[in-house]
């Protein structure tokens, strides 16, 4: 008995998968995989889309670029590897079967890039006068383009054009109109795009303003004989050269009984101090206090009256003598209370950060067992039909024609009776 | 053995020699021919691709795709890569990239038009002419994209351009892609199917009839007559056998139904009437026999 070998059926092969699209920061490997299934004898090749260039056959890597590999797992997964990828291996790729017609589909590689702050048109430190408007800016690079934002150090707050104050703001320019000295200070660039690390510029600005005196008690009462200290505050930027006179401008000699100091209050605040003991008749009258730097100078006056030992019946004369004398005085107006600025010790930049988050976990090959496409031959059925067919015709003719006929029977006259 | 840093310096870059034509215009049914050459190509793989679907044709001197009519034709030793596609259609119309697989890629496209070239015969499909006259028939191959090597005239099967029949010129003009046809004093004998046979085109036919001025009516009734005469075709034979059957049970019914009518003479059930059986039968085969 004769046994019939089936002969071998090459199917179609097809893809199982899609190609999963990837991203990956640039430096990284990348890697595309096309799931093939009943390869049989095509071949699968890889090509870049844009650029129309071939990468891979089978085995084979075409292209001489020397990033690109190739791998492939019992002829199904085929995994295209890209190593130190570049800004311009962001594109589609293709994966090609050469059946007839040709069967292909394409991923996606995304490459994104960590931002970047430019030097050109970033702004650098500045300088500038009060009362002028003043732009920073910051531009930055990176893949998907990174947003900016604007934040100062030490967690003073940004005061926005309308007068509100914000801890932060987006946008590339930073617009300060009217800058104050308040202003002064260091601005942080950051430029963020969601791949590590973030990158911050420090920018400072300097606002330059002529000296502004300020006293806060411009009569003073001493006895004769104790010490007295006289206080004056002033705000300059550039810093401002401090010193005290008498009335007809003569410096305060320094040393004997004078002593004058001048101590730093804030970034451009300063306390001045005179200290005078013990005092005689000679001591008494006109102070003033002088602050001068390259915009401007300007100075306080500060009175320094005697007082009597014997305070109750001195005092009333002291009053009384003066009421007499018509002596007009200049006296400084008085500046408006301003908010004490403070501006804290430098702390760590918090852009700088340097959170190397680990990408691109290599894919896994995915296996498929080998599936049983066991050819079965068709029953032939062809001679059969071809043997029924007039027979068939037969039947549909006769059924019509009997019909036809028993219509016309009925014209037909009845036959006589030829049997009694 | 070559450093393998050699194939990057300057001097040992590919690049395409640019004499190849870069338009190619082939007829269907010919073979047409991508002239692609490199030098310097080194290490580096010579590729076709069709840029309409991306398609990889051949690698080297590998035809990658399944369609067998494309083929890389590559001499060892000349910077020659020549794509052959047999039997092209109007369908692989459009441009083919050969590529250097060097990186970045290089690479230079080639047009393919594929048109359908046909001869054509002037004047009508059908020529009626009288005996003794001349025969004149002109040829003209203005699709092809080349002039023809040669224009063949064909008697049915046999060459005119060499016929044993005097009287017989064949005038033929490359440039112009013409060729005319001249049979001096055309006698009965000469009608028949010419066809004109450029080497570059599909060819053209035309039928000529020479009629004798002394007997038309007598030609055309003997035409007509043949119609008729048709005799029974192969193909027709199982269908007259099944008709056939169907009247013969049809007969056999209808004397059935008349038995059925007359119950009080059971004797008279298997009695069968030869006349209406034999006519009907007659009657059968008339009408099988003038449908087919």
């Amino acid at each position: 008995q004769r046994v019939e070998v089936p002969a071998e059926v090459i199917v179609d092969p097809k893809f199982s998968s899609p190609i999963v699209n990837m991203t990956a920061p640039v430096g990284r490997d990348a890697f595309l995989t096309c799931v093939v299934q009943d390869l049989g004898p095509y071949k699968v090749a890889w090509l870049r889309v844009d650029t129309q260039t071939i990468l891979t056959i089978q085995n084979h890597v075409i292209t001489k670029n020397q990033r690109i590999g190739i791998a492939n797992s019992e002829h199904k997964t085929w995994t295209m590897r890209i190593k130190d990828i570049k800004e311009s291996d962001k594109g589609w790729y293709m994966c090609q079967i050469n059946t007839d017609p040709m069967k292909s589909q394409m991923g996606y590689l995304d490459v994104v890039v960590p931002p970047d702050i430019l030097d050109y048109p970033t702004s650098t430190d500045m300088v500038v006068r009060e009362g002028s408007n003043v732009t920073l800016k910051c531009a930055a690079t990176g893949s998907p383009e990174p947003t900016i934002t604007w934040r100062r150090e030490s967690g003073v707050p940004i005061e926005l054009a309308t007068g509100e104050e914000v801890m932060s703001i987006e946008g590339t320019d930073l617009v300060i109109p009217n800058v104050r000295r308040h202003h002064m200070g260091a601005y942080l660039c950051i430029a963020s795009n969601g791949v590590p690390p973030s990158v911050s510029k420090r920018i400072t600005l300097v606002v330059h303003f002529p000296p502004m005196i300020t006293v806060q008690n411009q009569l003073i009462g001493a006895v004769e004989g104790k010490g007295v200290t006289l206080d004056c505050e002033s705000e300059a930027y550039p810093k401002s050269i401090n010193y005290w006179t008498r009335e007809r401008g003569e410096i305060v000699p320094p040393g004997g009984k004078y002593s004058a100091n001048v101590t730093e209050i804030g970034g451009y605040r300063n306390s001045m101090r005179l200290h005078i003991n013990p005092l005689t008749q000679a001591e008494f009258g006109s102070y003033r206090c002088v602050a001068k730097n390259s915009l401007g100078d300007t100075d306080g006056t500060i009175k320094l009256y005697r007082i009597p030992p014997n305070a109750v019946n001195y005092v009333e004369n002291f009053e009384a003598r003066h009421k007499g004398k018509k002596r007009t005085k200049s006296s400084e107006s008085h500046h408006p209370a301003r908010a004490q600025e403070h501006s804290g010790e430098d702390m760590e930049n918090p852009g700088k950060r340097k959170a190397d988050l680990s990408l691109g976990a290599e894919s896994i090959d995915s296996i498929y067992g080998n599936s049983a496409a066991g050819s079965r031959r068709r029953q032939d059925l062809g001679g059969v039909l071809l043997l029924l067919l007039p027979v068939a015709v037969a039947v549909a003719m006769s059924l019509a024609t009997a019909g036809v006929m028993r219509e016309t029977q009925m014209t037909l006259p009845p036959q006589t009776l030829t049997h009694v | 053995e070559v450093p393998p840093h050699y194939w990057e310096t300057p001097y040992s870059q590919p690049y395409f020699d640019n004499s190849s034509r870069r338009e190619v215009t082939a007829t269907v049914g010919q073979a047409a021919l991508l002239h692609c050459r490199v030098r310097n190509l080194g290490d580096r793989a010579v590729s076709w691709i069709r840029k309409r679907d991306l398609h990889i044709l051949t690698v080297g001197i590998l035809t990658y795709t399944n369609d067998q009519r494309f083929q890389s034709l590559h001499s060892e030793g000349s910077d020659e890569w020549t794509l052959r596609i047999s039997s092209p259609q109007p369908r692989d119309s459009g441009t083919y990239e050969c590529q250097v697989s060097t990186e970045p890629k290089i690479s230079q496209g080639f047009r393919l038009n594929v048109v359908v070239s046909r001869a054509k015969i002037l004047g009508n499909a059908e020529l009626f002419i009288k005996s003794g006259s001349d025969i004149n028939l002109t040829c003209l191959a203005m699709q092809s994209p080349v002039p023809p090597s040669f224009i063949y005239w064909y008697k049915g099967k046999r060459v005119m351009n060499y016929s044993q029949r005097g009287g017989i010129n064949v005038i033929t003009e490359r440039s112009t892609r013409t060729s005319k046809l001249l049979i001096a004093k055309a006698t009965p004998a000469d009608s028949g199917n010419y066809t004109c046979s450029p080497s570059s085109s599909d060819s053209a036919s035309v039928v000529v009839h020479v009629i004798n001025g002394e007997h038309p009516a007598a030609m055309q009734h003997g035409n007509s007559s043949a119609t008729c005469l048709r005799p029974l075709s192969s193909t027709s034979v199982p269908f007259v056998l099944a008709t056939w059957m169907s009247m013969t049970v049809a007969s056999v019914a209808w004397n059935s139904n008349l038995n059925i009518n007359w119950n009080w003479s059971p004797d008279w059930r298997w009695h069968w009437n030869p006349k209406w059986n034999w006519s009907n039968l007659a009657a059968g085969l008339v009408g099988i026999w003038s449908w087919s």
